[in-house]
């Protein structure tokens, strides 16, 4: 299977590597959140993800997976704009929130990424900021200073995280005296503070413990009742339990979509099938 | 596996092998003992330079006592022979204070515009211009301020300044001093302009060494480019710039020749803020070479010690600094 990543590049896919879509996934279905149409993202030359056509459902975790280097942190990137602080990225194509492309000039990306939280793969704490001071640091960039606001905002998104009763009696320490797994819970209760309306996760239980792991996993299925999540995961169990769609890239592609339980019992296409049961990747 | 067999054969047979095992406990023991020896040089050149300081300035130190030495007033070397470096010692720290406080803002903007805004064409060439003001010699910097920073000084600030104090607030003036252009401000400004440089590339230094992730968390928060910095950047960089500003400190106070060259040398206080002024660099490249009585002499290398000392204090305090507020492994100590 080796060989397989070696000649299919992104440039020179075979004819028949084409998108499976579930029929829900159509462009017109009704409970779409986010689009992306014709997504594609290059480094200089090199092709990161080319050609993306995918609906993101609204209040559901749709999970992204696929062998290492094969775009999914690229096209979660693009999602909400973060690729405009790389000088050598360009995206072309349609990222649609609530059908507005993003990309659109008159957009402004601080209000996207307002809109659209993000959740990196290592605990990104501001080191120099309390518990407290981390997790409201997103309300007083929006100018909130009322104190009452931010110690209920505080409380409420610190208790979505599942890290509230642990730090209630330290808010004043620092962040990072807190263990890996609570300045991930730490850094997932920041980004809700704000109250996104999209939460990006990019393997946020990579440098985690199988208990702080499953906390995640936990608050994920949570939250999903009120944000729609999109998640990347390189552990096929945790896809499947943790979401409801799933997408597997592959060299820059999707190359399967849709409901969970279908792409993981039933996959469409074989390279999903040898994905997902262990053959490569 | 045959290859696993050859390599074992071949590593035991360069270890039966006598001569090269020699040769390469010899050729150790030889770089380990050059290593040394430079190394401890180094050690011995500060320990003995601080040593022949203090021994030859002892003379001096002995006769007014070591904080005698250090208060006194009076420098006198013609009739009285009695030495004390208050003045220089405060020359010094005013200057040097002064010159970092105007420094800092202005260094730690071009630090901050050449790492986070500028264009990487134009942040070569503001790194480029700010290390040629560091590489160029203080004499030139010196002779400079005086044709032509000074003069300009002197009539655009000072005399205006002197002007409208004389007229509206008259007992301003033994405070403001001789608008003549070459003082305490005139220094101060030139020797702000020569630390510039240190500061810039220390705090640039700082800036470009906090994380991405750090950055990039400040923006998923949907904070502006100003935001990220104010939130992301200058926090996690604060040690370095703090260190960076504490080391500037320690190159004004030991700048001599521009500052010789346009603070007027006067040796008695009090000084005025236009006024002529001395340093303690500034009267040693100053009386050097008309030092003829022992004394005086040994007081002039008492002020080399005291400077030394100064040196060292300000380094310890800059290493102490980024020891304490610097993020290491996770955890703010």
């Amino acid at each position: 299977m080796k060989q397989n990543s070696e000649y299919l590049t992104a440039n020179n896919l075979p004819r028949n590597f084409e998108i499976t879509r579930d029929s829900i996934f159509t462009a017109s279905g009704k409970n779409i959140r986010m689009e992306t149409r014709n997504l594609t993202v290059k480094y200089g030359s090199k092709i990161g993800i080319q050609d993306i056509s995918l609906p993101i459902e609204n209040k559901k975790v749709t999970a992204l997976i696929g062998p290492s280097g094969c775009g999914k942190t690229t096209f979660l990137r693009a999602l909400n704009r973060m690729h405009d602080l790389t000088r050598i990225a360009s995206v072309t194509g349609e990222v649609l929130l609530d059908n507005k492309n993003i990309y659109d000039p008159d957009v402004n990306p601080v209000i996207i990424r307002r809109k659209i939280g993000m959740v990196f793969q290592k605990p990104t704490p501001f080191p120099t900021m309390s518990i407290y001071d981390n997790v409201v640091a997103g309300l007083k960039l929006v100018g909130i200073r009322n104190k009452s606001l931010l110690n209920e905002v505080c409380e409420r998104a610190l208790t979505q995280a599942a890290l509230f009763d642990e730090v209630k009696d330290r808010m004043k320490d620092p962040g990072m005296s807190l263990s890996g797994g609570q300045q991930q819970r730490l850094s997932i209760a920041r980004a809700l503070a704000v109250e996104p309306e999209v939460l990006l996760m990019d393997e946020p239980t990579s440098s985690l413990d199988p208990q702080a792991t499953s906390r995640i996993e936990e608050l994920i299925h949570t939250l999903k009742d009120q944000v729609t999540i999109v998640i990347i995961t390189h552990n096929m169990q945790q896809a499947a339990r943790v979401s409801d769609k799933t997408a597997f890239f592959y060299v820059g592609h999707v190359v399967e979509m849709g409901e969970t339980k279908t792409l993981f019992t039933n996959p469409k296409e074989k390279r999903t099938e040898e994905y997902i049961t262990g053959r490569f990747g | 596996m045959a290859t696993a067999i050859n390599q074992t054969s071949t590593s035991e047979e360069i270890l039966r092998r006598p001569p090269a095992i020699l040769y390469r406990w010899l050729g150790d023991k030889i770089f380990s003992t050059v290593i040394v020896l430079l190394g401890s040089c180094i050690i011995l050149l500060a320990v003995g330079m601080a040593w022949l300081l203090y021994t030859e300035g002892s003379m001096a130190l002995e006769e007014f006592g070591f904080f005698g030495f250090l208060k006194g007033r009076t420098w006198d070397p013609a009739v009285l022979l009695e030495f004390g470096t208050w003045p220089f010692l405060f020359g010094t720290l005013v200057t040097s204070a002064a010159a970092l406080m105007l420094s800092l803002f202005p260094a730690v903007a071009v630090a901050v515009f050449s790492a986070e805004y500028a264009p990487r064409w134009l942040a070569g060439i503001i790194d480029n211009l700010v290390q040629l003001i560091a590489a160029v010699p203080s004499v030139v910097i010196g002779i400079w301020g005086i044709f032509v920073l000074a003069p300009w000084l002197r009539d655009t600030i000072y005399m205006p300044v002197y002007f409208w104090t004389e007229t509206n607030a008259p007992g301003m003036m033994p405070i403001l001093g001789n608008p003549m252009g070459y003082g305490m401000t005139t220094a101060t400004i030139v020797l702000a302009l020569m630390i510039v440089p240190y500061t810039t590339a220390l705090t640039k230094d700082a800036i470009k060494s906090v994380p991405a992730a750090q950055r990039e968390a400040a923006r998923a928060l949907g904070a502006t480019r100003w935001e990220v910095i104010r939130m992301a950047v200058l926090p996690y960089a604060r040690s370095g710039i703090m260190a960076g500003a504490i080391l500037s400190l320690g190159r004004a106070i030991g700048e001599t020749m521009a500052v010789a060259m346009l603070i007027g040398n006067k040796n008695t206080l009090p000084f005025s803020i236009f006024g002529a002024g001395s340093t303690m660099p500034s009267v040693i490249v100053n009386e050097f070479r008309e030092a003829v009585e022992n004394l005086h002499v040994s007081s002039l290398l008492a002020i080399g010690f005291i400077l030394f000392i100064l040196a060292l204090i300000i380094n310890l305090i800059a290493a102490f600094i980024t020891c304490k507020l610097s993020i290491s492994g996770g955890q703010t100590v």
